[in-house]
């Protein structure tokens, strides 16, 4: 039998790669996991880091190193928790400074006053005092309030997403919630003072 | 009665959920609205979840993610990729080893060539560092004679062919 040479070594390994599962989860339970959560996984990256397009780049980047570390998740629940942990561990390499919310305010809502439709019109004002209101946010104080509000995650839920303990987040949200009301109404008295 | 400093409140999550289920305020029972008129932190939950959830529903809206079938093709592609450098690794290490020494022994035979090769180096000798090492180098092979000479001359000429080649083989999967 005649030797193996590097060359050879070499193929045989890399045809060895190429044919292993390269991850734990299978293309259909992918499917299932994806559909159910790219949007949601967007609408956090956007906000809590007020760009859009970084969002698109870190949306695959949060899948790709969710599937890598194959995490033993017993429930969905779990897995999406673990999804968003590690979406939010990219949001903070990936912070920059606070920036505004992208609010896209859609024709409806900016003609809404032309047409008559007030209560369109108040929405689309509550939404821009939430954009001016957001941009003095840190990345934490949005990150918690997202979830907790936007969400509805429980406490245990957020400390599961967010790498912290629970007993933090009862503190850390009230502080946060406190500060978002405050900003809220500060944008909402500038919008009166113009 | 409302207190400023109060922090949570357990019907916060019922509210929270309501919200979220668009149930707030009119589809919810009467003695939760009335709370949350005497409540502060759920006031305040009520003055900001809706704006947040609402938010959530237009940036879902707006997200375009990708087909799932190009999503999962692009990262299984990576993972092969980098499983595949993380197997070559070891390999390419051994090239690159391989084409150190041969840079070592070309170095260290240099010396000996430009001897043999007649005496136009002799300005390179007189630099400041080359002059020791080769001094060594040429002290050991002193001894050497004219066939001797013949083939580490071989020598050098196969070195020089082999180095751009072991090179090659060592970067060209990095
Ligand atoms: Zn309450």
């Amino acid at each position: 039998m005649r030797d193996l040479t590097l060359s050879e070594i070499e193929r045989l390994q890399v045809d060895a790669v190429a044919a292993e599962q390269p991850f734990v989860m299978d293309e259909e339970s992918f499917r299932a996991f994806y559909e159910e959560t790219a949007r949601p996984l967007w609408a956090y990256l956007s906000r809590v880091l007020g760009d859009n397009a970084m969002a698109d780049d870190l949306v695959q980047e949060a899948y790709y190193r969710f599937l890598r570390a194959a995490p033993d998740c017993e429930t969905e629940a779990h897995r999406r928790h673990y999804l968003f942990r590690v979406a939010s561990n990219l949001a903070r390499d990936h912070w920059r400074r606070p920036r505004p919310l992208q609010i896209a305010l859609d024709e409806a809502g900016e003609g809404a006053v032309v047409d008559g439709s007030q209560d369109l019109a108040a929405d689309t004002a509550r939404r821009k005092d939430l954009g001016r209101a957001w941009a003095h946010l840190s990345r934490r104080d949005r990150e918690l309030l997202w979830l907790a509000y936007a969400h509805g995650s429980a406490h245990r839920e957020i400390a599961a997403a967010l790498g912290l303990r629970t007993a933090s987040i009862k503190l850390m949200l009230f502080r946060a919630r406190k500060r978002l009301a405050r900003l809220l109404r500060q944008a909402e008295a500038e919008v009166g003072q113009t | 009665m409302k207190r400023p400093d109060q922090r949570e409140c357990h019907r916060e999550p019922e509210l929270v959920e309501a919200i979220i289920d668009g149930r707030w305020p009119e589809g919810c029972d009467e003695t939760l609205r009335q709370h949350v008129g005497d409540c502060a932190v759920c006031a305040e939950v009520a003055e900001i979840a809706p704006l947040l959830n609402g938010e959530h529903t237009a940036a879902c809206h707006e997200a375009g993610p990708p087909p799932v079938g190009a999503v999962w093709w692009r990262l299984e592609a990576r993972a092969r990729r980098e499983a595949m450098l993380r197997a070559t690794r070891p390999i390419l290490w051994t090239q690159g080893l391989a084409a150190a020494c041969v840079v070592g022994l070309a170095l260290g035979v240099l010396p000996l060539t430009l001897e043999v090769l007649g005496d136009w180096d002799a300005w390179l000798y007189q630099s400041a560092v080359l002059p020791e090492v080769s001094g060594v180098v040429t002290s050991w092979f002193a001894h050497l004679d004219h066939e001797n000479i013949q083939l580490a001359l071989i020598g050098c000429v196969s070195v020089a062919l082999l180095i751009p080649l072991a090179l090659y083989l060592a970067l060209s999967e990095e």
